[in-house]
């Protein structure tokens, strides 16, 4: 088993490798002379010697894998430079806005189970009835708005019609209400599906018509043996999703103008402030591979069928 | 396709669908005003007259502005997807009928893109880009094409092995005519319904990246364009902001239900039946399992 993991965990190092070859040939590619930026960014004059030496002191004279190496190196060192505009460390300012992030994709992850978990298992067991039929027409409409526009509905009908909720701002709980509601509302209605399609794969399985038979009660069927059966899975999907949420809250963060990493990259990449976008890139991709990582690891605990290797194991 | 429009749930996305591309074609000579026609004499005017949605800061008529918005958001999500399908169809073929070499580089490039949040990578390469429609389609096919190819790959491999391609192989047919004739008609029909649903999130991605100012210039129209101007007079002229959220929700509720009814209509899928439900008795007075 340990032995497993630990083949899995290589196999997700040329993956990362990757990512970081990825992020660096996008800085690269972007249009701007970093020197003559760097120049500005000081406030010297732009001259031909001193467009050389920054030139030098940024690598830029040397062949593309040494500059590739070098920056490998300062990362490693958790290096990420600093802001452009603002002169800032960028790791801290990255941390603090992902706090906020956090702070918004814990709640919205579990409103989505709070409202998925129970809609999926119900309409899986009454698959076909009127429950069934009601949560896949509301499913299909949430799954159609996307999360801005439903942010910005939520925004006008309790921020500006009724003035229930603030507009903007992340300050107190009552913020985060509204983009909370926003983020979970499109996951729970697409997990809602998947756990409905997991639990009904489950219960078409010969252990529950022979529990059926038995005389056992169908709620202990669903909740003993199909919603133990489809665990995994669910709990797979549920902490990639958290993952998508934490990176993929960017444009809902912009509507609430809540202060998360999102609205930090979207901000930095209209700024062209390359060395925050840098940054966020690539923690977002090292981050989400991994949370996949981890994700796969959970699953393997919970799941029934590799239970009796581990004990094998140890 | 007769059998598919019998089915309520696709018959209505491709109505949705179908209406809207129509829209997305004509819009532009059934628009009752110009909409790139700044009247700041008129500005923010409420419904009715001659403009049935009002006017927006500008004095622009914002139903001509959906309108003609309509070309932008489901011409370039169209276009996109079409170009997204066929690469990843292609890439996924070869890598999954090959393997070895071929298979190892495209995995590798494929796990590198998936380890981002498909909509920040295009976030990011439109922003390098920088702005403009052709920039935004530009960063969506170097992203979207992914998935395709993932599936396509894996689909392929499970076919792979299967007797008629081992016939075909058998009898000596080429390594192309075998992909085209026995494999693709076999994975075509869950890639379609893919593509379909792909296609709703990419209005979804192009429509939010033209909300925060990466899609089209400003004066042209676009949907999510629209939804940014609305923004900031949803107190006054809340019309503005629900006319342009309707229109993205028909849109996506469009792609989506196709993709729903092909689901069903494309695969024999046994309904099933819950535990839970009523069951009825058969002839011998036993429950039906």
């Amino acid at each position: 088993m340990r032995r497993y993991i630990f083949l899995r965990a290589l196999s997700y190092i040329p993956v990362l490798f990757c990512v970081t070859a990825l992020v660096f040939i996008l800085m690269r590619a972007a249009p701007g002379d970093a020197a003559y930026m760097l120049l500005t960014e000081h406030g010297k004059d732009i001259t031909e010697e001193a467009l050389a030496e920054a030139r030098a002191e940024l690598l830029l004279n040397q062949p593309l894998w040494a500059q590739y190496a070098a920056w490998l190196d300062a990362i490693r060192r958790l290096n990420f430079g600093r802001s452009a505009i603002t002169g800032l460390e960028v790791l801290p300012q990255f941390t603090m806005h992902l706090g906020y992030t956090a702070r918004l994709a814990f709640p919205a992850v579990l409103t989505m189970i709070f409202i998925a978990l129970p809609c999926g298992v119900i309409s899986a067991a009454r698959a076909g009835g009127v429950f069934d039929a009601v949560s896949r027409a509301v499913t299909i409409l949430f799954l159609s708005i996307p999360g801005f526009c439903l942010g910005l509905a939520l925004l006008y009908a309790f921020g500006v019609r009724f003035g229930l909720l603030p507009t903007f701002g992340a300050d107190s709980l009552r913020h985060i209400v509204l983009p909370c509601l926003t983020l979970s509302a499109g996951s729970a209605a697409s997990y809602t599906r998947f756990i409905r399609v997991t639990v009904l794969e489950q219960l078409s399985a010969d252990y529950i018509k022979a529990g059926l038979a038995r005389g056992v009660a169908p709620r202990t069927l669903i909740c003993r043996g199909a919603l133990r059966q489809a665990l995994p899975a669910i709990v797979t999907s549920v902490s990639m999703s958290l993952g998508l949420l934490l990176g993929g809250s960017a444009v809902v963060e912009m509507v609430f103008s809540w202060p998360g990493v999102g609205k930090f990259l979207i901000d930095a990449i209209g700024k062209r402030d390359y060395a925050v976008v840098q940054c966020c890139v690539l923690l977002i991709g090292v981050f989400f591979v991994t949370l996949n990582f981890a994700a796969e690891l959970i699953s393997m605990a919970l799941d029934p069928k590799t239970q009796g290797k581990r004990g094998a194991a140890a | 396709m007769k059998k598919a429009l019998r089915h309520p749930l696709f018959a209505a996305g491709f109505t949705i669908s179908l209406l809207l591309c129509a829209i997305a074609l004509f819009g532009r000579t059934f628009a009752p005003n110009d909409p790139l026609f700044v009247d700041l004499h008129n500005t923010l005017a409420p419904p009715g007259g001659a403009f049935p949605l009002g006017t927006d800061n500008l004095g622009r008529c914002v139903f001509s502005r959906l309108l003609c918005g309509a070309r932008a958001t489901l011409g370039s999500a169209l276009m996109v997807e079409l170009f997204t399908l066929t690469f990843g169809l292609f890439v996924g073929l070869i890598a999954g009928y090959f393997g070895k070499a071929a298979d190892g580089v495209v995995l590798i490039v494929i796990d590198t893109l998936l380890a981002f949040p498909s909509i920040i990578l295009a976030l990011v390469i439109a922003g390098m880009l920088g702005a403009g429609l052709l920039n935004l389609m530009l960063a969506l096919c170097a992203v979207y094409w992914v998935e395709h190819a993932r599936m396509a790959r894996s689909l392929t491999r499970s076919v792979r092995g299967q007797t008629f391609v081992l016939a075909a192989q058998a009898s000596g047919s080429g390594s192309f005519s075998i992909i085209l004739g026995k494999i693709l008609p076999h994975i075509l029909p869950p890639m379609i319904v893919y593509s379909a649903l792909n296609a709703s999130s990419l209005i979804i991605g192009i429509s939010s990246l033209s909300f925060i100012g990466l899609g089209v210039r400003p004066p042209a129209p676009e949907w999510g364009a629209s939804l940014n101007e609305a923004r900031a007079y949803m107190d006054t002229n809340p019309q503005m902001l629900i006319a342009a959220i309707v229109c993205v929700l028909l849109a996506v509720a469009g792609f989506q239900l196709m993709a729903e009814g092909l689901r069903d209509v494309l695969s024999v899928r046994r309904p099933h039946v819950g535990i839970f439900r009523k069951r009825r008795r058969n002839a011998h007075g036993q429950l039906d399992l």
